[in-house]
């Protein structure tokens, strides 16, 4: 069996990082959560090492102290973290603009169901 | 001699009902002043009118023959006198007054300084001038105080309308502000409680069926709440005049007819027919333009609670596509026609209770059909059912 993939969710909502959490964990994913900018910032500097490195990040735009879409945007210009799928978790529509203008991968806006969220995750893993 | 008593005050009068609707405080003086002329048979006249915010005195208006341009009022002179004494100063000669500039007086022989004032309210004199001594009477006294507060009674008319509008204004920003960061922080709960449901009932599914059975009713139940938030944040944003759009090719009929396998899923009472077929296609927002024909289509499902055919039919009229949907259910009662596209309205009927939603649903589709350059419109029987009509201009399609 190969080694599981690993999810980034970077969600200052504990509500719904749990819910992804869950769902995605059963799904045989491993999940990490980050309420903050803090592993992105160690993604960001060289940090982390390759073992530690997500598969995927699902990113909030409204994370406190952090600007969601400029993160993004650094995620996908970093030469260690550009291969990384992103996929914009918000509240707000026009995510195909956003997704399109950050240089993301996909989006899922809330409210969105289980089945959108296996979906999308299982899209890019 | 009494009539033309008569006379100036049906000027005054007339002067007066016509500022009431009058919003700008420059015309409402300059009517005043011009009314004063006539009435006090005045060879010129001029305002200082007194802002509330600073108590300074300023020349708003003078009359066309004023042909000097008067100098500003000295702590003692006559507008101070006016507006403390608050009636209105006559000197017939100015030579005889100390307390009028000299200034003034190379100007003029006699004048009248009117308080535009009423109980505390002031605004400000209006100052009638003449060119040849004049003898004032009781009556031109009597008029000048009618006439100072006549203008202070509009002028304060017109700054109340200005507040309540401006008021208004303030409202309803704040209401559209209140709806859309309502609505927004909404949709995050909601994601949760929606998922949590979900897996709360595939968990339970083969177990306990009462738990599943509850579990699904949270499911349907947070459904119903998402889209009436979903509801509430489209007219905060027509509201606000910032329902955004996409511009994209649209065949209707494949449109349609996504739409009716999603819902014909939704009730085996019904039976949805779709009839003919619209070549070419028409120009916008794919999911908004859904979201109509959704409304209208459930709107059919709901109001035919027996059941039976909903017929979906396909036109093309001109340069138009025409569709309509019809339904053979209770109708909509004449007295409800006309406000059926009204924000908020909900029909009510005997059971009232079997038809909830908020009342937004052809609202939003109406702003947004016309926003396409389209219309929407209906035909409807009590207990005979309902045609509901959408056009939309077409384009031709490209070989």
């Amino acid at each position: 069996m190969s080694t599981p993939k690993k999810i980034l969710i970077a969600e200052d909502d504990p509500g719904i990082s749990e819910l992804i959490e869950t769902v995605l964990e059963e799904q045989g994913y491993v999940v990490e959560i980050c309420p903050d900018g803090h592993i992105m910032k160690e993604l960001l500097t060289g940090k982390r090492t390759a073992g530690f490195m997500p598969d995927l990040i699902l990113l909030d735009l409204w994370i406190p102290e952090i600007d969601g879409k400029k993160m993004a945007q650094l995620l996908k210009s970093n030469a260690a973290t550009k291969h990384i799928p992103i996929v914009i978790i918000s509240a707000q529509r026009n995510l195909d603009t956003i997704v399109k203008k950050v240089g993301a991968n996909g989006f899922l806006a809330k409210p969105f169901d289980l089945q959108e969220l296996v979906g999308t995750v299982n899209q890019y893993l | 001699m009494s009539n033309s008593i008569l006379d100036k005050i049906a000027l005054l009068n007339n002067i007066t009902l016509g500022s009431l609707s009058e919003t700008d405080k420059i015309t409402i003086i300059k009517s005043f002043t011009e009314a004063g002329m006539k009435i006090l048979e005045a060879d010129f006249g001029f305002v200082w009118y007194r802002p509330r915010s600073n108590n300074k005195y300023r020349l708003i208006y003078t009359s066309l023959n004023l042909r000097y341009s008067p100098h500003y009022p000295r702590r003692k002179g006559t507008n101070y006198v006016v507006q403390h004494n608050k009636e209105p100063l006559m000197v017939s000669n100015v030579k005889k007054a100390p307390f009028v500039s000299i200034d003034t007086r190379t100007y003029m022989k006699s004048l009248i300084v009117i308080p535009i004032a009423y109980q505390n309210n002031t605004y400000g004199n209006i100052v009638l001038g003449y060119n040849k001594i004049r003898k004032f009477s009781e009556n031109d006294r009597s008029l000048s105080i009618a006439l100072g507060n006549a203008a202070a009674q509009a002028l304060t008319i017109s700054r109340l309308h200005l507040y309540i509008e401006e008021q208004y204004q303030k409202m309803l920003k704040q209401k559209d502000e209140f709806l859309g960061v309502a609505s927004h922080e909404l949709r995050t709960p909601i994601t949760t409680i929606k998922g949590f449901a979900q897996l709360l009932q595939q968990k339970s599914a083969g177990g306990d069926p009462q738990l599943n059975y509850f579990a699904s009713k949270i499911n349907t139940q947070v459904d119903k709440l998402a889209r009436f938030v979903e509801e509430l944040l489209d007219v905060s944003k027509i509201e606000a005049g910032k329902l955004p759009f996409r511009r994209k090719k649209i065949k209707l009929h494949e449109l349609l007819k996504e739409i009716v396998e999603d819902l014909q899923f939704s009730t085996t009472q019904h039976e949805i027919i779709l009839n003919g077929e619209i070549y070419g296609f028409v120009v916008g927002d794919p999911d908004r333009l859904s979201q109509v024909f959704m409304n209208i289509l459930t709107n059919a499902i709901k109001y035919s609670p027996s059941g039976g055919q909903i017929i979906i039919r396909f036109r093309q009229k001109g340069p138009t596509a025409l569709v309509s949907v019809q339904d053979f259910g209770i109708g909509i009662p004449k007295r409800h026609q006309r406000q059926i596209f009204n924000r908020f309205f909900q029909g009510r009927h005997s059971k009232a209770s079997a038809f909830p939603g908020l009342g937004l649903g052809l609202y939003i589709s109406r702003e947004i059909v016309r926003r396409h350059g389209g219309e929407i419109w209906f035909e409807s029987e009590k207990d005979k059912g309902t045609t509901f009509y959408v056009e939309l201009p077409r384009e031709k399609m490209k070989k």
